[in-house]
């Protein structure tokens, strides 16, 4: 597979916390790399980072084959998908749209996308619906056909599962596959959910107090986990 | 948020009867100049709201219009559509208090009806009376029926105003 996302020597800090350090990581075509480790790790940061919120203090960030004149043109390809989603206070349709209404999209064009997206992510029939009164999980949903609507090359998903019941959870993983191969989306999935690792990733990188401290894939870090910090972290103990 | 009206409007008056500084406008005792009382009242008031409005918008939905690809037009546009409802709270706002002003616009205005009708209707037709500066000089004459006939007509008004402005703030 291709090289997509190089991070290349990443550090970040917030005044005198550091919050990464020395991030070197490469994301490739088509997987679904898990971003691993407990709350406070970094992993909102680095998702925020590669999606241009937060400018890093140190290293550099390469989007291979990708449009680079301009933060706009990378981000048009990529997709953020935040643990609580932000909804507009319209309809359900009219969020699923904006993505496409931004890029200029053809009114027809946006309707026969919306409705496929909706479709996707389980929604059809709700498109009058105002937004705001959609349950935590039909909101959750919402968002993600919002982020897949202009097929992003690139989605980053952060904790897209926190706080959704079993059945939502089962939803969003079978969509978070369907992504990846039907549309052959690259995705950045960050969480603390390791049976969800297990379930989805190719990849899992696994980030502790700002230290990326191993990539390997799904099979190599669950059954012979490198570093002692990691095996902790993938059997569920706790680290401070 | 907002100024004292009484005060206002001796400050207006001031600057526009003919000895004042703008008094070469020659607008003291007109309509223009009650307006122009209301303008500096009720600006504050509706500022105030709209800026409430707009600052109540959180961060994560300016960030999703980042994500999804927008640009800060885009973002800008998408903040004043969130705190829409917050605008039609201040306007109706803003609407309640200067439908409900005496004092300032009773100074400038000087509260002035025409004696005699005008083709056949309209006895004492307003030229700077309000409903309020009316029911002030007609509680003075001792007509005390007209006042609460127009008291009426004002405090339905301003109810109507505020069950609106309550119903847009619901929605918010």
């Amino acid at each position: 597979m291709e090289e997509l996302i190089r991070i290349e020597d990443l550090n970040m800090a917030f005044g005198e916390k550091e919050v990464l350090k020395d991030i070197n990581l490469q994301i490739l075509q088509s997987e679904i790399f898990a971003l691993v480790g407990p709350s406070g790790a970094g992993k909102t940061t680095l998702l925020r980072i590669l999606d241009f919120f937060e400018r890093p203090k140190k290293g550099n960030l390469k989007f291979n084959g990708m449009e680079t004149s301009g933060i706009v043109n990378i981000r048009r390809r990529m997709s953020l998908l935040f643990q609580t989603p932000a909804i507009f206070n319209r309809s359900v349709f009219e969020n699923v749209a904006y993505g496409l209404k931004v890029r200029g999209i053809d009114k027809k064009i946006i309707e026969k996308k919306v409705s496929e997206a909706l479709s996707i992510v389980g929604l059809c029939g709700l498109e009058n619906q105002k937004a705001p009164t959609l349950s935590g999980g039909e909101a959750q949903r919402m968002a993600f056909a919002r982020a897949i609507v202009y097929d992003p090359e690139i989605l980053l998903l952060d904790e897209p599962t926190a706080n959704l019941d079993p059945a939502n959870v089962m939803k969003i993983e079978d969509i978070i596959k369907w992504l990846r191969e039907e549309k052959n989306t690259t995705i950045l999935l960050a969480t603390h959910n390791i049976p969800q690792v297990r379930r989805l990733a190719d990849r899992v990188g696994i980030l502790i107090n700002g230290e990326l401290i191993e990539v390997n894939t799904k099979d190599a870090i669950f059954k012979d986990p490198k570093d002692k910090r990691s095996e902790a972290f993938l059997k569920g103990e706790m680290i401070y | 948020m907002g100024l004292p009206p009484v005060f206002v409007g001796l400050f207006i008056f001031v600057m526009l009867v003919p000895a004042g500084p703008l008094g070469f406008a020659d607008i003291i005792f007109t309509p223009f100049a009650m307006i122009l009382v209301q303008y500096i009242l009720v600006t504050p008031i509706i500022t105030g709201i709209s800026l409430s409005a707009i600052k109540a918008v959180p961060k994560s939905l300016i960030e999703t219009v980042y994500t999804l690809g927008g640009n800060r037009k885009d973002a800008l546009i998408a903040a004043l559509c969130e705190a829409r409802f917050g605008f039609i709270t201040a306007i109706l706002a803003g609407l309640g208090r200067a439908l409900a002003e005496v004092g300032a616009i009773l100074i400038v205005g000087g509260n002035i009806a025409y004696s005699g009708s005008i083709g056949g209707i309209g006895e004492g037709l307003s030229y700077t009376r309000t409903l309020t500066t009316a029911i002030t000089s007609e509680t003075s004459k001792g007509d005390i029926s007209t006042s609460i006939a127009l008291g009426i007509i004002l405090i339905s008004l301003n109810l109507s105003v505020n069950l609106l402005a309550n119903y847009f703030q619901r929605r918010d």
